[in-house]
């Protein structure tokens, strides 16, 4: 699947910063709509290293009320979270929309087929149950009507590799870069495998992927705010399904 | 499953005395193995009102090690859990592996108490079994053993609690409406638990159907059938625990 992306795509200068503008103003209002119909989203963020997860996020949350939303990054897990089931994690922290109506998650559940699949944190037992467990999760979500968006940010090896060089040869953008980047990058075909069974086995109709083309970080941010203005817009016209 | 329970079984006080201190023991060895296994263990106790979950749990827990299980009686969804899925409120009060926990209610009052208050539309009551299978499924594969028992008594004997409980001044407040309704329409709700029992009944999550009409019958069987399924599972678990700590 992966091999499929266009990785051509651009967006010049000055259409990015119009687009960028609307849509950022757009969700602005979808999130006052969000904040007093009491709905949901959820924003799942996954990618390569280095493919933009950071930046995209920022594009999302910079105009709208900062006490509407939540981002939480996901690394390896600590203390309680490490003695419950992987999912528990997650589901601690969801968050009622009476308190936050935009949650991120800047990496998510879907570490558990990725990362902990290529690098034998989890056994293969334990991996392949988990699409289903995922599916299950998000559909649990989707149920009570909250709102998934789910990203893969696809950038090339290449351009991985010269992102890379310019973090380590810019003071401030140092600290970004771990030697956990460069092993992930020597596996670049397992996790090629990963992200495409992932893809394959937990895109659904009420959880669906949305692949960004990443490697012009411009086109990247414009979709993936586009793709979330169009899912609210959408979301918030079909009705709340009954709270039982 | 109900009606193959034979309601007669019964332990006279002195077989009782003569086994629970045992069985008491051997619990509270497996809670320590299970601690040191990084086993959790989820107790389902479901059952007819009046038909002694408070008691059971009493017993059952008074010579475990308090610092390491933890009982839960979540009722309905509060305010702030209304638009989060309906399992979030079981899924936080999910123990830490190695730990016990009790429901004294569970999840299965999804199917018993909005089955027949008609508040769950069609789907929703149908999808609930399917949900309740995936989460003790999610449980029973990842360091949890899953022990549900139902609590089984018939509707005179019932009535008779029901009516010794109002009838006394003391415990008078124990007896609402809603069990009176229970009573009433007995067979309604038994329909609906034998619907609950077969259709979540799986083999990582058995249910324990328990004769109730006797408490001690039912006491010395519930934490005999703990001891005997973790007695079964802990052998691999503490395999696996002892290579991890090797490698």
């Amino acid at each position: 699947m992966l091999a499929s992306i266009d990785l051509s795509k651009t967006l010049a200068e000055p259409e990015y910063e119009e687009q960028l503008l609307d849509l950022q103003l757009t969700m602005r209002q979808l999130a006052l709509r969000m904040y007093a119909e009491k709905r949901s989203l959820i924003v799942v963020y996954e990618g390569w290293d280095a493919a933009g997860k950071g930046g995209s996020i920022r594009r999302l949350t910079s105009h709208i009320d900062p006490r509407g939303y939540h981002i939480y990054s996901i690394a390896a897990p600590q203390g309680d979270d490490k003695t419950h089931h992987y999912l528990w994690r997650f589901w601690r922290r969801l968050i009622p929309p009476d308190e936050k109506q935009i949650t991120v998650f800047d990496r998510s559940w879907y570490g558990r087929v990725l990362v902990e699949r290529v690098e034998g944190f989890a056994t293969s037992g334990e991996w392949k149950r988990a699409y289903r467990e995922i599916n299950d999760f998000e559909r649990q979500l989707t149920d009570a009507g909250i709102m998934v968006v789910k990203f893969w940010l696809h950038i090339s090896q290449e351009e991985q590799l010269a992102r890379f060089e310019a973090r380590k040869h810019t003071p401030y953008k140092r600290f970004k870069l771990t030697d956990d980047d460069w092993r992930n990058r020597e596996k670049w075909p397992e996790y090629t495998r990963a992200v495409d069974d992932m893809l394959l086995k937990t895109d659904a109709p009420n959880a669906h992927w949305t692949v960004l083309e990443a490697n012009c970080k411009r086109f990247a941010r414009v979709k993936a705010l586009r793709t979330i203005v169009d899912t609210v817009t959408a979301g918030l016209e079909t009705e709340l399904p009954e709270r039982r | 499953m109900l009606e193959n329970i034979d309601l007669s079984l019964a332990l006279s006080k002195e077989e009782y005395a003569d086994r629970i201190p045992d069985l008491q023991a051997r619990l509270f060895d497996l809670q320590r193995r299970c601690w040191e296994a990084d086993l959790g263990v989820v107790l389902v106790f479901e059952g007819w009102e009046t038909a002694g979950k408070g008691k059971v749990i009493r017993k059952f827990t008074s010579k475990l090690e308090p610092r390491a299980f933890e009982i839960n009686a979540i009722g309905g969804r509060r305010t702030h859990e209304q638009p989060l899925p309906w399992l979030y409120r079981f899924w936080v009060a999910l123990p830490n592996h190695g730990r016990f926990a009790i429901f004294a209610k569970s999840w299965n009052r999804r199917v018993l108490v909005h089955g027949l208050d008609g508040s769950l539309t069609d789907a929703q009551f149908q999808r609930a079994f399917d949900d309740i299978k995936f989460f003790e499924a999610a449980l029973a594969t990842d360091r949890y053993v899953v022990l549900k028992f139902f609590l089984h008594i018939d509707r005179d004997e019932q009535r008779r609690r029901l009516e010794a409980l109002a009838a006394d001044e003391a415990t008078s407040w124990r007896v609402q409406d809603s069990d009176w309704e229970q009573n009433d329409r007995y067979e309604e709700h038994r329909a609906l638990i034998e619907e609950l029992l077969t259709r979540t009944e799986t083999e990582w999550a058995p249910w324990n159907p328990v004769a109730a009409h006797d408490l001690r019958w039912a006491r010395a069987s519930v934490i005999e059938t703990v001891v005997e399924r973790l007695d079964d599972e802990l052998p691999r678990f503490e395999a696996a625990t002892a290579n991890d700590r090797e490698s």
